[in-house]
């Protein structure tokens, strides 16, 4: 992968700090620190050698050179500490280290830590975001179980079926998407791999069994949040364009297509669909069910349960 | 090409960075290697995309009018100050604690995290970098572009436009951005409203096109935030919820709140509480409860409560009802 001129000034501006503190460092040393081949380290020798102040004699330029494994950097001390944080670096560590609290797992140095970034960012800098987390309250019970690595009893309601239902789960991870927290396990009474979102957890409680986690569970699969179950039926939708662009941004979907008239098929995947009807109640006139089409029937009559409440 | 403008921005940097006074655009052709041979006209746009370089690498580049005899002028320069990272002496479990949170982000770029700790502590040792919490990860959205510049330019307090996809299509507006604020999953900027006059928040998801700095980046900051200004606040309440509650932030002019009376039955309720901290809940010992709500904009709040489904009911007023049952009859009938 070759290396953008933004990547490049962005390492060197590190890099050549790091080389002037530590003058002779080794050639290796340097290479792995920043990730780096000997033809690149030398490509970079190379471009600081014809820089420096005004002048651009002997004196005003970089002294840069290489001596057998090991490397010095002379006449730059204006480059001898490193350029301050960019704003994504920044927002990067804050927010991280924001979710890791959140999620139970801060300690002080973590505290600590959080203190130097605000000095790096200068005064109040980080009192001007607001990164909101939910601590949802079961959370404290579901990392124990986590780290203690036991079984947990869940009293879990699912949004999608509209029912609560309760459950043994062998918790695997804890991830944050969305702005909310999940549980990926493995749930006992369906024998399969669920996610539960925490705040739709009732209440949790340890249980004594011990919890099988397999060894590598990998966070990244669950990353498009939605894993498919077996149970899963694709559901299409034709939206009005108002409304599809906000379940466009509300909701993940497969796939979407605009139709002649303007409005938007959209295509999803859903495990239950009580929540489909309570979204197609929203939107009223603004949508039309394609598939399955018993959906529309449904919300019909949850429509008229409601309407004899209001009359 | 690509060598010889490495070099001239390394030039760039050291000749801004190292003077204490303003440099002129003249001065800077003058001096630095690279620029001499090109006419004025040439180096003016190669300049102006140096500088969007440097800008992009997060260098803060001054600009300043300068006092003078003849033409009023502007000069540059890269204050110390604000060039260099300050002095942090992290201990060797903050570093590692800070390893721990970039790690939990997903991100496309896996070496940020490594640059940013490589710039505060100079060196990572490997413990540090092996450190990982297996059973925990966080996305927090940050790949949606111009996070980095809203970012900075409410560090900067620096005024914005750019192009916004509201419900009128896309509009220009321009921004005091006082704050900047995560809430599930998506970033918005809070701030004063050029264009309307008032404060208002934007979701960085429909920004579309870069964000511009609308001045060109001098010592100060552009606009001075009210005192105490706490951007949450800006959104702690849904836009359908009247001016009486919370700021005024993103609600519609001149609407008058009517007040709702909701109740929430027990499989609902324990959850309402949980998600929407705004509400006050009045507890009934049956596990049932009921809120008052302040109402701005009535389709809004329909909305609202007929996506919680069966779990809720409005109470009064007897109006509102006959809206509520207005839309659900276009449905069943």
């Amino acid at each position: 992968m070759t290396e953008s001129l933004e990547e490049r000034f962005r390492r060197l501006l590190t890099m050549v700090p790091y080389m002037v503190k530590h003058p002779g460092v080794s050639v290796n040393d340097v290479r792995k620190r920043f990730g780096i081949t000997r033809s690149q380290l030398v490509a970079d020798l190379n471009l600081l050698f014809v820089c420096g102040l005004p002048g651009y004699g002997p004196g005003d330029l970089i002294e840069a050179f290489v001596d057998g494994s090991r490397v010095w950097i002379r006449l730059a001390d204006y480059f001898s500490r490193p350029l301050r944080l960019t704003a994504a670096e920044g927002l990067l560590l804050y927010s991280g280290a924001r979710a890791l609290s959140a999620a139970g797992a801060g300690d002080e140095a973590l505290e600590r830590a959080v203190k130097a970034l605000e000095q790096a960012l200068g005064p109040d800098v980080l009192s001007r975001v607001s990164v909101e987390l939910e601590g949802a309250g079961e959370l404290a019970t579901v990392r124990e179980g986590l780290l203690t690595r036991h079984c947990l009893h869940l009293v879990y309601y699912a949004h999608s079926r509209d029912e609560t239902t309760e459950r043994d789960v062998d918790p695997w991870a804890l991830f944050l998407s969305g702005g909310r927290w999940y549980l990926v396990g493995w749930c006992h009474k369906v024998a399969d791999e669920r996610i539960f979102r925490l705040d739709r957890i009732r209440s949790v409680r340890l249980l004594e069994t011990s919890a099988d986690v397999p060894k590598d569970v990998d966070l990244s699969r669950y990353e498009s949040l939605y894993v498919q179950g077996a149970q899963d039926h694709p559901v299409t939708l034709d939206l009005a364009p108002q409304a599809a662009a906000w379940v466009a941004e509300s909701y993940p979907l497969a796939s979407q297509e605009v139709l002649a008239d303007g409005w938007v098929r959209v295509h999803l995947t859903a495990g239950g669909t009580a929540w489909l009807e309570k979204l197609l109640l929203r939107l009223g006139p603004q949508a039309r069910v394609v598939d399955p089409p018993d959906l529309a029937e449904r919300t019909r009559q949850l429509a008229c349960r409601l309407a004899q409440r209001y009359r | 090409m690509t060598v010889r403008k490495a070099e001239r921005l390394l030039n760039l940097i050291a000749f801004l960075l190292e003077t204490d006074r303003l440099i002129t655009p003249q001065q800077i052709q003058d001096t630095v290697p690279g620029y001499a041979d090109q006419s004025w006209e040439a180096f003016k746009r190669m300049f102006e995309r140096d500088k969007e370089a440097l800008r992009e690498v997060g260098i803060p580049l001054e600009v300043a009018p300068m006092a003078g005899l003849g033409e009023p002028e502007e000069g540059y320069r890269i204050p110390k100050d604000r060039y260099y990272l300050p002095e942090l002496d992290l201990a060797a479990e903050e570093l590692a604690s800070l390893w721990l949170a970039a790690g939990l982000v997903r991100l496309q770029d896996p070496t940020a995290a490594r640059t940013a700790l490589l710039k505060l502590a100079g060196e990572l040792p490997p413990e540090v970098e092996r450190a990982r919490l297996s059973w925990l990860s966080a996305d927090l959205g940050l790949a949606v572009p111009g996070l980095p510049r809203a970012f900075e330019a409410v560090a900067e307090r620096r005024t914005i436009t750019f192009d916004y996809r509201g419900r009128s299509g896309v509009q220009t507006r321009t921004l005091d951005p006082y704050g900047l604020v995560h809430r599930k999953g998506t970033w918005y900027l809070v701030g004063h409203d050029h264009d309307r006059g008032e404060n208002r928040s934007f979701r960085l998801d429909r920004v579309s096109g870069d964000i511009q700095f609308r001045g060109k980046g001098g010592p100060g900051a552009d606009f001075v935030a009210p005192e105490g200004f706490r951007p949450q606040e800006a959104l702690e309440v849904p836009p359908f919820v009247g001016r009486d509650v919370g700021r005024d932030v993103g609600r519609e002019e001149g609407l008058q709140a009517v007040d709702a009376l909701v109740r929430f039955d027990a499989s609902t309720a324990w959850w309402i509480e949980r998600t929407h901290p705004w509400l006050r809940l009045d507890w009934e010992g049956d596990g049932t409860a009921s809120a008052q709500v302040p109402v701005s904009d009535n389709a809004g709040f329909i909305s609202w409560l007929l996506s919680l489904g069966e779990g809720v009911e409005l109470l009064k007023p007897a109006a509102l009802r006959g809206e509520v049952l207005a839309r659900l009859e276009e449905i069943c009938d």
